[in-house]
């Protein structure tokens, strides 16, 4: 019986071995998630506390688009709140994505995140040390500024460091990034805990929220700085592309076809702490979207970098959209935090991955 | 010339793993390095391929020194089949051939061409559409090889100077191939010599070396024991002396090169 399902086993793997590739050709992915942002975009628009009808959100967004002040409540709860939420949304979602590619790609593991450089969890030290100083030592009114920028900074920082570290090593460069990644993920943890532990309930309640990422401040100035890091790291992608498609056969195979692996390992790790850094200064930490929305663009449509990253910034964006309209509708007049709702369903997809990739291997 | 090294030496801490060794190799030779285990054979292919700078020594390609070279000009001169390969993304055998021709600047088009023709020249046809981690080890090394033969194949389909300015470096390319693989891989490399490459392989297989290379390289603690045509080389006494076995040599009844016996 043992040794007959064994030979069941070794048949499923040999006939997973000779199956041809069965991906989507990218032109219809690109159409269908394009097709799904608008379709979701409208629905996303059009409800919340309050409903409004179609047909007014789309005159909104028509009377919004003509450069037009908006004349009715829909209209301005349309144009000024939603609006650039959803927009946050797709942005954050496709900067995140695109951050787990290029991380992926870097680290030539598919099951890497943008987590592991450092970046997160160096932002999310940075964003509550400021809370915590803004709600007890520092009265200052520009909270809304200093607690992106502390972000950031802070995101920029641990990335820096344990590029530092990476580099200082002889030998693999990349394990060692890793390994100091693990252990200052370690210890901005155990800060972001001790703060967390000085904190009275008002504090700790802001800290968790800002933790667990939300859209629910995002308007148009927010957009707008994310919109314009995206479109910065989208003109890198051109050339990034097949230098990441040559660092997947390995380092020196990369270097024998002529990339100059030390430079690209260097404007990937500064893109990645860019639009990490910026997305977790603006909304957050957001889980799941930088490991899962990659992993999910491979298997449809193949790992070249020049179809994936794009699929990254359209499936990313979509996903992330999606998670805010139930975050924002699930539990109306409440909401839920983000990255509840993505754990939600990025969790168990990743169990999935996990058991399904431990089958392939034959385990 | 196109591969002369001088004087050349490789040292971690304190221990020398090459010292001393000179290398000559003209257009249209094919060289193999020989030796047992850790007689630095791959240690000095690194250096002769540009992956590590030598401590001591220089190594000129095609006249130039590699610290003169820039990385893109040489990737269009040199390619480098290694002895492992780390991908474990999911591309078909068709895209990891195609990667290749990432330094070039021929179209398309002419890439497509390019990658058919070698898919058919390394008996990949039945494989094309695979994926590569699903391959066998042996199928993977002719991927690879595939691969890195795209690199440096002719851009025109006339290309009357071919391959005077190409080399083509070998690491252990038949550990894992069958017998008729072995062959159809040596035979592909001595093909290439004849039409101008240079080939740098990395051997165990005493007797294939014997049967296709023009020039041997026989490797021992690190120091060059033998160097010049297998006649030369394939002598009893050395080969007893570098391998610590009993051996005979004797002619190969139809192509008359040594063949040794054990």
């Amino acid at each position: 019986m043992c040794s007959l399902s064994i030979g069941h086993i070794y048949i499923d793997i040999h006939h997973m071995k000779l199956a041809k590739h069965r991906r989507i050709p990218p032109f219809w992915l690109f159409s269908l998630l394009s097709g799904g942002m608008v379709g979701i975009s409208l629905a996303y628009l059009s409800s919340g506390v309050m409903s409004i009808d179609m047909t007014q959100t789309a005159s909104a967004l028509l009377n919004g688009l003509m450069g037009n002040e908006p004349v009715s409540q829909a209209g301005l709860i349309v144009w000024d709140i939603r609006l650039p939420r959803a927009l946050t949304a797709l942005i954050i979602g496709a900067l995140l994505s695109l951050c787990g590619a290029l991380t992926q790609g870097l680290f030539r593991n598919p099951l890497a995140d943008p987590g592991l450089i450092g970046v997160s969890s160096g932002s999310a030290l940075g964003a509550t040390l400021s809370i915590f100083l803004m709600g007890t030592l520092i009265d200052t009114s520009w909270s809304h500024l200093i607690l992106p920028a502390s972000a950031f900074l802070g995101g920029c920082l641990v990335t820096w460091i344990v590029y530092r570290i990476g580099m200082s090593v002889s030998g693999n460069v990349l394990v060692s990034m890793l390994l100091a990644g693990v252990a200052i993920n370690a210890l901005a943890a155990a800060a972001i805990h001790y703060i967390s532990y000085l904190s009275d309930d008002g504090l700790l309640r802001n800290i968790t929220f800002w933790l667990m990422g939300s859209l629910s401040s995002a308007g148009w100035w927010d957009c707008a700085v994310l919109f314009a890091v995206m479109v910065f790291i989208l003109c890198w992608l051109p050339y990034l592309s097949t230098p990441l498609n040559a660092l997947l056969l390995g380092e020196s195979e990369a270097r024998h076809l002529g990339f100059s692996v030390d430079k690209i390992r260097l404007c990937i790790v500064i893109l990645v702490a860019l639009g990490v850094g910026t997305s977790v200064a603006f909304v957050g930490v957001v889980g799941f979207v930088g490991l899962v929305v990659p992993h999910c663009v491979r298997m449809l449509i193949g790992p070249d970098h020049h179809r994936l990253l794009w699929g990254c910034v359209l499936l990313g964006g979509l996903f992330l959209l999606l998670a805010d309209w139930l975050a924002r509708t699930l539990v109306v007049p409440a909401e839920l935090p983000l990255g509840i709702v993505t754990a939600i369903v990025g969790g168990p997809f990743f169990i999935f991955l996990i058991v399904t990739r431990s089958r392939e291997a034959g385990l | 010339m196109s591969l002369h090294a001088t004087g050349l030496g490789y040292q971690v801490a304190d221990t020398w793993l090459v010292r001393d060794v000179d290398v000559d190799v003209s257009p249209g030779q094919m060289l193999a390095i020989l030796g047992p285990n850790g007689a630095g054979k791959s240690t000095l292919f690194k250096m002769l391929c540009g992956e590590w700078p030598a401590s001591e020594g220089d190594v000129q390609l095609l006249g130039k020194s590699y610290s003169k070279w820039s990385a893109q000009e040489l990737a269009l001169h040199r390619a480098v089949l290694p002895q492992h390969s780390s991908l474990t993304f999911p591309f078909t055998v068709e895209e990891v051939v195609l990667l290749g021709r990432a330094p070039h600047k021929t179209g398309i088009k002419r890439d497509l061409e390019i990658v058919a023709e070698l898919i058919e020249l390394c008996d990949l046809q039945r494989l094309k559409t695979r994926l590569y981690p699903w391959l066998s080890g042996g199928e993977k090394q002719r991927v690879q090889l595939a691969r890195v033969l795209a690199q440096i194949w002719p851009s025109q389909q006339q290309d009357t100077k071919q391959g005077h300015d190409k080399l083509l470096f070998l690491d252990e390319p038949t550990s894992a191939l069958d017998i008729a693989h072995q062959h159809i891989m040596l035979k592909l490399a001595k093909d290439l010599t004849s039409r101008g490459y240079s080939v740098i392989i990395i051997l165990h297989d005493l007797n294939l070396a014997a049967a296709y290379a023009d020039k041997i390289l026989m490797m021992q603690e690190g120091k060059r024991v033998g160097f010049g045509s297998v006649e030369d080389v394939f002598q009893q006494e050395l080969i007893q002396r570098v391998f610590d076995v009993p051996v005979e040599i004797v002619q190969h009844p139809e192509r008359g090169t040594p063949w040794v016996i054990w």
